[in-house]
Formats: structure tokens, C-alpha cells, sequence
């Protein structure tokens, strides 16, 4: 008896002192919530800070595989896993408003001299910190580098100059308006690292391994200098099949679908699964050789302009497509709203070319290239060709091949895709239609030796005008002279940009198009 | 459960704590949704005069060019910085919603020409002052600015209106910007509601503290009042057993420790009283047995003697008296018999009465009636306080010679009544008490009493005549004499000794008996 009670006056103790702790922690939570750490992310509503410590996986597909990680390649596909590994000085949020990164601030000493202060103890995921001298090799590596796809972007910069351990200047070359959005896509890695195999650089997760053709594992780096993302590991997957990419989606292997098909679309759409589609800024167009071949002659131009239903395209397309008039999507910088292009009129297009074919009476045959896996639209450009008197032979390349034939200057037709990833139509003027130089900084993927000095005037002033209103006039006058009295080529449609998710992610799609892992939630 | 202490005290506290935090919360949220409120409509007043030419800029300079992409990202900076604008619209001034944030989020819109339907909208877009919808009334208030920075509410011709309510909550706000477009800036209250949440959660959060707080309190308060209260009840279960020597110890130098003291002191007390109470019971059943054995000592029956009618009787004033008479047969003719009366009455004067009692009795034949008494006097004032002592009138009656002999110890004066005349005489006082003096054989003298046929003698002790009516008035003799002359040719002893005692009960009434009451009659036949 005795010793029960006594029991019973311990237990009694013991939830009397639970209880006046449980009461301490409430109070100290309720008076000094703020100060404290514990329980103060769930009761106060201010800034959302992210529950660190998800061990979840995000699986994101793409339909393309990476062909390399190395840092200065510029296609989409090969920087889908890097937006997540890398960064540069600045970054741009979803509405490409440009953020601070690496470097913590920065502004104009002169129209031409950029500083840059870098934000301290900014980490790679090796663990080293970065350096001024890592930033300046950076960007020297992406502007001079054989292989860098990013010489043309920052043809503009003159030098890179490192002030003190934190501070560097850029000169240009002339004023660049652009420039910050370039550097935004220049990214930061290690001085002396020259294999991209195993990627470093100062993003939010870091790079764990890679399957080659199948699959890129990142995990979250933990040493980020900003808001620690919110999946602890994400699976870049390559699925190639499109039906497999939406099954993968459907059985739930796979959390956000990047590419999804046109036609797979609407079907995909369900209970559990969203939708979302955005502009792409990518254009499709057809472009001549204006020096060799057939397309010469305007007129031809003119008639194979006249000759296609871009309508056709947009229906190929699954209706996620938009017919455009000229070479960069509406929505991006640049654009001309005055251009009226060339209506889809067969008449025309058989009148236009009439006097050709009776002068010449010989057969007007031509190549077209482009990439694998646009036969439909070839076979459509062949057959409306074909009633206006033009023999089209189909000649489809590896991406990689097309991109060299177009960088020799050999290829006489080719249908060509153009994203304005930065928003603005200075790089498709710049990297597509500008003259080639020497240098090769100007006219990269001018494939078609276009050679037009006052437009190449235009896309010149266009480069360095810090006047926000003539900068758009004169690239707003260099896409019509492009269009309607050059014919350089023929733009087909603009394409929309579909994702598709499962409902338990918070997704929001960029303006760029790219899936920051680190913006899921 | 709902009866203790600690379960009301945490209950009243609690409740306490409840409806004073919930009049605190109320008053606080009101008075916060009202300077919310107001913080909102002057941020979005002022927003919208710094940013709608910004936007409008914005614009010209994109939209119109049609890159959305640019605009978009200026104008969702712009959002950015005031939480509470849910949606921008640029209206121009020809009706055409030139941007609408609700619809345009990822691309521009395209098609056929979007006018504005509402004509007070339109209305509104056309003023050269910023005006408010209302939320709850609907009201349109255009908003005047003055040169000195302040505002008028007007209507649209700028005639004054009634002026916004200070908390007056508005859908949206017009801004003009250009002389080709306004601004409609479309105001959500989430932010505040939210706000008002989070204030009213962390009320609740306060409440939950304070009533556990309280709970708290309760227990430990509560345990204090507890722990001494259980102490007065095990004293008080203690005492119940008898133990009035237990005390109980609470030391909280408050009312409770008043209690416990008052508590010990009524133990204490009972104590005492108990103990007088069984001496008392004890007394009184011994007093009880002493008046039983001094009855006893009273002769069982009156005697029946020739030529005298005698009846007597005796009402002590306590258990025990100190009055006394007896009758004792002496040879086959002579009756002794006595009324004696002990100084005081109680048991001293019960015990002295039991001495000369037995005194009178063993010496009533062994000597005459003085000579006894002067054996009784020697007796008692050797073998008692030299303070007691007792008067006695002893007669010796002789029923063959008819002669009645008595000898007075200083006791009260017989009454005589004579039948023949109907007078009343007092017989001669005279004689020393006995036990006052060793020797009083000079002192007593015996005399003879003659009494006639019919003839009335009285013997009785001082608490007749001193029988008390209130404190003032005595029976007296006068009184008694009178009665006496007024009962004695009643035709028997016993009738004049019962009107005798009823006239004096009479006349004392409910008085309390001060002394003891003793009455002989002797009645001549």
C-alpha cells in the first residue's frame, strides 16, 4: 500500500513537471517566438522557409538525352540538368527578372565597365569557396573556348579583370544593355576544372552521377549559400518513347513530365495529373542560302513564302502551336507587330514563280536539311513545294550534324528552331542572321551566308543602345527588312511549351522554359 | 469531482482567463482589422499614384510591342511590392482593357477587342481623379487630391460626398495615368485576413497558456488550502475518538491557521467540560444515593399515638437537606420525636443531619428528652465542623399521662393554636443549637406544653417563614400564623399540614425553594 502511494506520488510529480515544462515551452514559444528557433517556422506565417530535411525524390523526364555537362553549351537540352548545378554572377527568377548570385551586388562605374562584388563564402559543391579568380576564368573559358557555345553571347565583353578577393570589373566592348542576362546564363565553376564530366559548381544540389542516355541523379547541396531546396535528391530521367514518357507520368515513376507530346496531351490530362502550358519563345522557320542554290532568286523565296499553310503546321502540332510571321514569338522583346507576313495563297505562290520556271525550263531541285524526328513537317514543306514546281529532297540529320553543316555554311535549306530564352530578339538577330565575322562571334548559325549591312547595323546598335525604346525600334526594323524585303526565310509557327505533373507537386513553369528543381516544392 | 476545491478554482480561473482574453482579442482584432484596413487603402492610394505611369510606360514600351515577356516581368515586380493588389488592369480611355493581370499570366491576350461593360468603371477610367468601388456598399468615391497633399472624396463632378469610413474595405482602385489610360488596381484583404488569423491564433495560443497557467495556479493553491483543511479533518476524526490531547499543526499564518488554533482550543476545552460532566454525573448519582439513604432515615409512616393526630412532612430544597425530624417509640406510652434543622443544607448539613439522627434514636430511651439533647450537643460538637451545628425542638409525649414535654435548641418558636378561644400563641424561644457549645445542660430547659382538645401545635423549620416569593417578599410569620389560626379546626393533621404547605406554595409561587421545608402538626383529640 505504502509503496503504491508512494508510486502514485512520483507519477504525480513527474506529469506535474511534464506539465510545467510543456507550459515553459508554450510560454517561451508564445513570448520569445521569434528569437527562438523551434516551432517558430509553424507558427509564423512571414517568409516561407522551406522544411529542410525532405528526403523525398523529385523525378522530372525529358525526352532528349544529355549529350555533355559541359557549362558553355547552349542548347536546352544539355542545360536542363545544369540550371540545377550551376550558376552564374546574376540569375534570373521565373519572370527572368534578373537576381543576385554569386555575386551579391554590382552596377555600371562607366556605359562600359560592369563591377561585380562577390557574395562571401559562396561554396562549390567540392567544398572550396569561390574566388574572384574562379569567376574571371569562368567567363574567360565561355568566351574563348573552342567548344563554348556562349563565344557569341558575350562577343560583346572586352575584358575580365579581377579588382581585389572580391570585386571584379567587366568591360565591354561597347555598352550592353544585355548584359546581365548573359551572365546569367555564363556559368561559375572551379579555375583549374576542365573535365565536365563530373560537374562542379555552386547551385543547389549537386551532382551525384550519370547514367548515360538514361539518367542524371543530383542531390541537394547542403554548404547553398541560399534557400536550401526542398527534395532532397532529384532524377533527371531521359525517356526518348513517347508513349513510355506519359505511362511513366501516369504510373507515377515519374513527377514532372518536361517534353510532353502534343498529341499526348489532352490525354494525359487527369485526376491527379495537371496540365500547364506556356509560350515557348521558340520559333520554327524555314532559311535560305542566299548565296548558293536555288533560293537566290527572290522570287522563289517569294513563292515558296506564299506556298504554305502555316495552319497545317499549327494542326501537326496537336493545336499547342501558334502560326507566326516572323522570326522570334510574340511575347519576346523585339517583336514587330507591324510586319505582315506572307498569307498561305497558292495562286500567288504559282503566279510568283512562273516567270522563273518558263525563263529557266530546267528542274529547280533543292536539300532540305533538319533534324531527325521533324519528318511530318518536311514531308508537308516537300509536298506543297512540289505543286509550285520545286523538287525537295529530305535530308535529315543528327542535331549535332545539322549544327556543324550550318556552321560550314553548306547547307543551301534547312528548317531551324530558335528559342529567345533571354526574352529578347537580340540573340537570334545576333547568333542566326547577323553577317559572320572573322572571329566567328557574330553570325554562329547563319548558315546561309545573309550578309545585310544595314541590318547588321541594326542588330549592331541593338547591342549597345542602353535606350530601351530605340533599341526596340532597331531591332524591330532589322525583323522587317528580315521579312518582308530580304525573305532571308520563312517563319512557320511558334510552339507552346506543355507540362505535365503530378498534383502533389507545386509547379510553376518559367518563362524560359527551364525546370529549376529548386523552385519545386 | 466537480465538488473540490481545485476543480473550482480551475474551473473559475479558467473561465476567467477565457472571457477576459476573448474581450482582449475581440477589441485587439477589431482595432487591427480597422488600422489594417486603413493601411491598406492609403498603401494602394499611394501605390497606384507612384506606379500607374510606370505601368502604363511598361505598357507602350512592351505590350503595345507585344513583349510580354519584358512586361511581364516589370509588372510582376510591380506586384511584388504591395502584397494587397490582387490584379492590375490597364483600361484606356476609349473603353479597351488594354492588360488584364487576371487573364494575361503567361502570354498576351489576342482576339477580338475587350471593352469595358460597367459604365461606372468607365466612368471611373475617364476621371482625372483616382476613385474607389466599395466593397460592401458599392459605393464609387472619387478621390480629390488638394495642393496640400490631402484628399477630398468627391463624385465625379467633384462635388463633396460623404466621406470613406476610416475601416471601409474597397474592391479596387482607379488610377489614372496618361490621358490614354488608367490604371485599375483590384485590392484582396487576404493579407489582412491572414494577418488577422495569425493575431487571433496566437490569442488562442495566449488562452490555452493562460488557462494552463492557471491550472497550474489552481493545483498549487489549491493544495495549500488542501493540505491544512485535510489536517483540521483528520484533528476532527481524532478528536471524535476522545483524544483531546491532539493538536492539530497548521502553521499558513492565514484564516485557516486561526481555524486549527480555534480548533485546539475547543479540543482543550472539551476537555475540561467532559471531565466536569462525568465528575458531575458521579455527584449526582452519589447525591442521588444520599438522598435516597437520608429518605430512609425519615420515618416510613406516621405514628399512631393516643390522644394526638400528628402528620409531618419535609421538602428538601436540593437532593440533600438539612432538615430533619423522626418519631421514636419510647416504652409502651411515650413518643419522642424531634424537627431538627442543620445550619446550610447540602450534603454537610445531610451528613450532620444522619449523625443526630442516629444520635437521637440510640438515646431516645436511655435518658429524658434534656438530657438526651445534652448527649446529642456533646457528640455533634465533638464529631463535627465547629461550624455546623443544629437547632432542634424535641417533645416527649407521655399518652398516659396526656402530658407533652418539649425542650427548644434554638429552634423557631412552635405555634399554638388554641381551639377553644381560636388563638395563637407562639411557644417560648430559648436553648443554644447544639454543637455550638461542649456544654449546654444549663442552657436547655424542659417545659410542658398543654394542650386542649382540638388544640393545634406546629412545628416547622426557618424555610417556611422564609419561604421567598421574589427577592423581596417573605412568607413570614405573621403570614404563617395566620394560617396556621386559619387551618387548624380543619378536622385532621394531615389536612392543616396540606393546606399549610399549599398556602405557602401559593405564595411563593414558581420561586425557586431556597431552604428546605419541614412541618409537624399535632393535633389534640
Amino acid at each position: 500500500m505504502a509503496q503504491q502511494s508512494t508510486i502514485k506520488k512520483i507519477l504525480s510529480r513527474v506529469a506535474m513537471g511534464l506539465y510545467v515544462l510543456v507550459l515553459f515551452i508554450l510560454g517561451a514559444q508564445l513570448f520569445f517566438g521569434d528569437q527562438i528557433m523551434f516551432l517558430a517556422n509553424s507558427f509564423s506565417s512571414g517568409t516561407p522557409v522551406p522544411q529542410h530535411g525532405s528526403s523525398q525524390t523529385l523525378t522530372i523526364a525529358y525526352a532528349q538525352p544529355v549529350q555533355s555537362l559541359d557549362p558553355t553549351l547552349f542548347d536546352a537540352v544539355d542545360r536542363a540538368p545544369m540550371v540545377n548545378i550551376y550558376e552564374g554572377l546574376v540569375r534570373t527568377d521565373r519572370n527572368l527578372k534578373i537576381e543576385p548570385a554569386v555575386a551579391v551586388s554590382w552596377g555600371l562605374v562607366d556605359p562600359k565597365t560592369w563591377e561585380f562584388t562577390l557574395r562571401p563564402h559562396v561554396k562549390f559543391h567540392n567544398g572550396l569557396e569561390v574566388k574572384v579568380d574562379d569567376v574571371v576564368a569562368s567567363i574567360e573559358y565561355a568566351m574563348n573556348n573552342q567548344t563554348s557555345e556562349l563565344k557569341n553571347l558575350l562577343s560583346s565583353i572586352d575584358t575580365v579583370t579581377k579588382v581585389d578577393d572580391s570585386t571584379l570589373r567587366i568591360t565591354t566592348k561597347t555598352p550592353d544593355p544585355l548584359l546581365l542576362n548573359k551572365l546569367a546564363v555564363t556559368y561559375i565553376f572551379p579555375k583549374d576544372y576542365s573535365t565536365f564530366d563530373q560537374p562542379v559548381g555552386t547551385g543547389p544540389y549537386q551532382f551525384v552521377s550519370w547514367d548515360q542516355n538514361k539518367q542524371i541523379a543530383l542531390k541537394r547541396f547542403d554548404d547553398y549559400w541560399g534557400t536550401k531546396p526542398y527534395y532532397g535528391q532529384v532524377v533527371l530521367q531521359t525517356i526518348e518513347d513517347r508513349d513510355q514518357r506519359s505511362s511513366a507520368l501516369q504510373n507515377g515513376t515519374v513527377d514532372l513530365l518536361a517534353d510532353v507530346p502534343p498529341s499526348a496531351a489532352l490525354g494525359l490530362k487527369s485526376a491527379t495529373i495537371t496540365l500547364k502550358t506556356i509560350p515557348s519563345l521558340e520559333v520554327s522557320f524555314l532559311m535560305f542560302n542566299l548565296s548558293d542554290g536555288i533560293f537566290k532568286d527572290k522570287t522563289l523565296r517569294q513563292a515558296a513564302a506564299y506556298s504554305l499553310d502555316r495552319q497545317q503546321f499549327v494542326d501537326i502540332a496537336g493545336g499547342y502551336a501558334q502560326p507566326i510571321d516572323q522570326f522570334v514569338s510574340s511575347g519576346v522583346f523585339g517583336f514587330n507587330p507591324d510586319i505582315k507576313g506572307y498569307e498561305y495563297d497558292m495562286d500567288k505562290s504559282k503566279a510568283t514563280i512562273q516567270p522563273v520556271i518558263e525563263q529557266t525550263f530546267t528542274n529547280l531541285s533543292v536539300n532540305l536539311d533538319y533534324a531527325q524526328g521533324s519528318d511530318v513537317l518536311a514531308q508537308y514543306i516537300q509536298n506543297q513545294l512540289k505543286q509550285i514546281g520545286i523538287d525537295v529532297t529530305l535530308n535529315p540529320l543528327s542535331g549535332s550534324d545539322l549544327q556543324q553543316k550550318l556552321q560550314n555554311g553548306t547547307s543551301d535549306f534547312y528548317f531551324l528552331g530558335w528559342r529567345s530564352e533571354l526574352g529578347d530578339a537580340n540573340d537570334f538577330l545576333q547568333s542566326v542572321v547577323h553577317s559572320r565575322d572573322q572571329s566567328g562571334l557574330s553570325g554562329q548559325f547563319n548558315g546561309t551566308a545573309y550578309s545585310n549591312p544595314a541590318v547588321d547595323d541594326l542588330i549592331d546598335k541593338s547591342q549597345q543602345d542602353l535606350n530601351i525604346q530605340t533599341r526596340l525600334k532597331s531591332m524591330q526594323d532589322a525583323m522587317k527588312i528580315l521579312v518582308e524585303d530580304d525573305i532571308v526565310g520563312v517563319p512557320l509557327f511558334e510552339t507552346q511549351t506543355i507540362f505535365a505533373y503530378q498534383n502533389k507537386i507545386q509547379f510553376d513553369p518559367r518563362v524560359d522554359g527551364y525546370i529549376y528543381a529548386a523552385e519545386i516544392k | 469531482m466537480f465538488h473540490s476545491i481545485k476543480t473550482k478554482l480551475i474551473l473559475t480561473i479558467s473561465i476567467l482567463i477565457i472571457v477576459l482574453l476573448a474581450a482582449a482579442a475581440f477589441v485587439l482584432v477589431q482595432e487591427k482589422q480597422r488600422e489594417l484596413t486603413q493601411d491598406i487603402f492609403n498603401q494602394a492610394r499611394s501605390f497606384g499614384e507612384l506606379t500607374a505611369g510606370n505601368i502604363v510606360n511598361d505598357y507602350n514600351l512592351y505590350l503595345a510591342q507585344k513583349s510580354f515577356v519584358y512586361f511581364n516581368r516589370d509588372i510582376q515586380d510591380t506586384f511584388a511590392r504591395d502584397v494587397d493588389v490582387s490584379a492590375i488592369q490597364v483600361i484606356g480611355y476609349n473603353g479597351q482593357v488594354a492588360y488584364d493581370s487576371n487573364t494575361e499570366k503567361d502570354q498576351q491576350y489576342s482576339g477580338a477587342a475587350r471593352m469595358v461593360q460597367d459604365q461606372n468603371l468607365m466612368q471611373e477610367v475617364k476621371s482625372r481623379n483616382a476613385s474607389v468601388k466599395t466593397l460592401n456598399t458599392n459605393r464609387v468615391v472619387y478621390l480629390k487630391k488638394n495642393t496640400d497633399g490631402t484628399v477630398s472624396y468627391v463624385d465625379f463632378n467633384e462635388n463633396p460626398v460623404t466621406a470613406l469610413a476610416q475601416d471601409e474595405k474597397i474592391q479596387y482602385l482607379v488610377q489614372p495615368a496618361t490621358n490614354d489610360f488608367a490604371v485599375v488596381y483590384s485590392i484582396s484583404y487576404q493579407a489582412l485576413q491572414d494577418r488577422i488569423n495569425q493575431t487571433t491564433f496566437r490569442i488562442l495560443l495566449l488562452a490555452v497558456f493562460g488557462v494552463g497557467v492557471g491550472i497550474l495556479m489552481a493545483i498549487l493553491y489549491a493544495s495549500s488550502i488542501i493540505k491544512p483543511v485535510n489536517k483540521l479533518k483528520e484533528g476532527a476524526e481524532i478528536f471524535a475518538t476522545g483524544k483531546f490531547d491532539y493538536r492539530v499543526e497548521v502553521k499558513t499564518k492565514d484564516e485557516l491557521e486561526t481555524l486549527a488554533n480555534a480548533f485546539n482550543k475547543m479540543a482543550a476545552d472539551l476537555e475540561i467540560s467532559t471531565k466536569a460532566l462525568v465528575y458531575k454525573e458521579r455527584v449526582a448519582k452519589e447525591l442521588e444515593l444520599a438522598a435516597k439513604i437520608q429518605k430512609q432515615l425519615l420515618p416510613k409512616e406516621m405514628p399512631k399515638v393516643k390522644g394526638l393526630d400528628i402528620c409531618a412532612g419535609l421538602l428538601p430544597a436540593e437532593e440533600i437537606g438539612g432538615d430533619c425530624y423522626d418519631f421514636i417509640k419510647v416504652g409502651a406510652d411515650r413518643l419522642v420525636f424531634y424537627i431538627g434543622d442543620v445550619t446550610g443544607h447540602g450534603v454537610p448539613s445531610g451528613i450532620v443531619v444522619s449523625i443526630a439522627n442516629a444520635l437521637a434514636y440510640y438515646l431516645a430511651d436511655k435518658a429524658d428528652i434534656l438530657n438526651v439533647m445534652v448527649g446529642m450537643n456533646k457528640v455533634i460538637k465533638e464529631k463535627t465542623a465547629s461550624n455546623m451545628f443544629i437547632t432542634m425542638v424535641m417533645m416527649d409525649w407521655n399518652s398516659a399521662t396526656s402530658q407533652l414535654h418539649f425542650v427548644n435548641a434554638g429552634h423557631e418558636q412552635m405555634i399554638h393554636y388554641h381551639a377553644k378561644d381560636q388563638k395563637v400563641t407562639l411557644t417560648p424561644a430559648g436553648g443554644l443549637a447544639l454543637g455550638m457549645f461542649p456544654d449546654i445542660v444549663k442552657l436547655l430547659k424542659l417545659q410542658e406544653i398543654v394542650m386542649e382538645k382540638d388544640d393545634v401545635l406546629v412545628m416547622y423549620s426557618d424555610g417556611i417563614p422564609e419561604s421567598w416569593k421574589n427577592e423581596k417578599e417573605m412568607y413570614g410569620m405573621a403570614r404563617f400564623k395566620r394560617a396556621v389560626s386559619e387551618y387548624s379546626d380543619l378536622p385532621s393533621a394531615i389536612a392543616i399540614r396540606n393546606a399549610l404547605l399549599a398556602d405557602v406554595k401559593e405564595f411563593s409561587g414558581k420561586y425557586k425553594q431556597q431552604d428546605d421545608i419541614t412541618l409537624i402538626v399535632l393535633k389534640r383529640t
